[in-house]
């Protein structure tokens, strides 16, 4: 009898299970949660497919990916991620560049006429940065300071965030004066009204590429997923992706 | 392979654990003798560090000690303390984390001693103080050395709080935990299991002894 239950039970959960046949699972690097919403949100308008986002660092997501976590799409920071995912054939394609992302410098108190050499004034004591070994934003920062010749002058005020998200949330806390985030991050309605930031020079470090990729799987959910990022990459896609702060690519 | 990392882990611990025992005896003593009222409240608010996430701990102590909070600006101006991004706030933040481990051991041990034991050292005309220190304490040894290490090797253990209001910053609050998670997600899994083996030697090495010296053996080994 017990035996049976347990095998009606099982039948029941997997007829459960197929019923969510229309959802795709998005893996999202920080930086682009707040636009992926919107995205999402828009997609869900024009067609029959659910998306589920998981927010995390690239470097989390793409170790969970390459052991076999259900993501069918891969939204990173950053080129290197999908690129070694590409190479251990995870995916489906070559990663493509979806984004460039810009860093900005903010501040939650007001500042007059805040700017990059600020950085340097006393009254700075700590300088949020995302950590430039496993964070794509946290190089381009580092790279900043160095071509701009301040890193030496305000290396002992930098303290490191494990990703963008905790960067900015360093900033917003308070917890240290001014940090540098992602200017997606500013743009969004959760951020916008709060503190002054400052673009800064693309001269001084390079945009940050990143990259996407449709994760190896059934294929119907390989196809939905490829339908998302057409999504994306259409008009409107790519308005909203400016709308936060990302510039075109083509 | 950089070292700093472990050392400052180890200066850490101990540097908790020599305050959590000043903070810890006082505590466990008061716990294990005091008939207040207020008793199952602080007893419960020792506890805690053991349900709550560290997470919990981390964000509360990252949202007061805030310079932009009442209390982190007060102690910034009067005692020139920052406690969030500095050596002084993870052992702050470590007392707190690992003080039921100090004080639980203890508070049993006193609790444990036949009462007898004080009151006939107060009838001999022993001051409080000095029953603490000369008949009480050295008979709860083990408890005491229980205390010491397993509050030593939770702060060796600590990576929520740290990674809540640590920074990250070289040689001030990357701790070892810190650097491990670091390494993973920069794809050095060599790097990472260096310091991973390296704490699993030692934190087991440690463990070993205090079940060694507790269980009698290592006496047994020199008769």
């Amino acid at each position: 009898m017990r035996f049976w239950i347990i095998i009606s039970c099982c039948l029941l959960l997997g007829s459960c299970n197929s019923k969510k046949q229309n959802v795709i699972r998005i893996a999202v690097a920080a930086n682009m949660q707040f636009a992926m919403e919107e995205l999402v949100n828009d997609f869900e308008k024009i067609s029959e497919t659910k998306c589920e986002m998981v927010v995390g660092s690239s470097g989390k997501l793409m170790a969970q990916i390459k052991e076999g976590a259900p993501f069918n799409l891969f939204f990173s920071a950053d080129m290197k991620y999908p690129e070694y995912l590409f190479r251990v054939d995870k995916t489906l394609d070559k990663p493509m560049v979806y984004a460039l992302g810009e860093v900005v410098l903010w501040s939650i108190q007001k500042r007059d006429n805040f700017r990059l050499s600020d950085l340097v004034r006393e009254e700075i004591k700590h300088i949020a940065i995302a950590n430039p070994a496993t964070a794509p934003y946290g190089k381009a920062a580092q790279q900043l300071l160095i071509n701009s010749k301040m890193l030496d002058a305000v290396k002992e005020k930098l303290v490191y965030g494990e990703s963008i998200g905790q960067t900015t949330q360093f900033v917003y806390s308070e917890a240290a004066e001014v940090g540098f985030v992602s200017k997606s991050m500013i743009l969004s309605r959760r951020f916008q009204q709060k503190g002054v930031w400052i673009n800064l020079d693309k001269e001084l470090y390079m945009p940050i590429e990143q990259g996407v990729v449709v994760i190896k799987g059934e294929k119907r959910e390989e196809q939905k997923a490829s339908e998302f990022l057409q999504f994306v990459q259409s008009e409107k896609g790519r308005t909203i992706l400016r709308k936060y702060g990302y510039f075109n690519i083509n | 392979m950089n070292i700093d990392p472990l050392i400052l882990t180890f200066k850490l611990a101990t540097v908790t654990t020599v305050v959590l025992l000043l903070v810890g005896i006082p505590l466990a003593y008061w716990l294990a003798y005091s008939k207040s009222r207020l008793k199952p409240i602080i007893e419960t608010l020792v506890s805690m560090p053991i349900v709550l996430p560290p997470t919990v701990i981390g964000f509360y102590l990252l949202v007061v000690f805030s310079p932009a909070n009442a209390i982190g600006s007060w102690l910034n101006e009067y005692l020139g303390l920052r406690l969030i991004f500095s050596f002084e706030g993870l052992v702050f933040a470590s007392v707190i984390y690992s003080l039921p481990f100090m004080v639980h051991p203890i508070q049993a041990g006193f609790s444990n001693l036949p009462k007898g034991l004080k009151e006939t050292a107060y009838v001999m005309g022993k001051s409080r103080i000095t029953t603490l220190l000369r008949v009480l304490l050295p008979n709860i040894k083990p408890a005491l050395l229980t205390g010491l290490v397993l509050a030593f090797a939770h702060t060796i253990g600590e990576f929520g709080v740290v990674l809540m209001i640590g920074g990250n910053i070289p040689e001030k609050t990357r701790v070892a935990s810190i650097a491990i998670y670091d390494q993973v997600e920069a794809l050095n899994y060599n790097v990472a299991n260096t310091y991973s083996l390296i704490l699993f030697g030692i934190t087991f090495s440690i463990l070993l002894v205090v079940y060694l010296v507790n269980g009698g053996y290592v006496k047994r080994w020199f008769r």
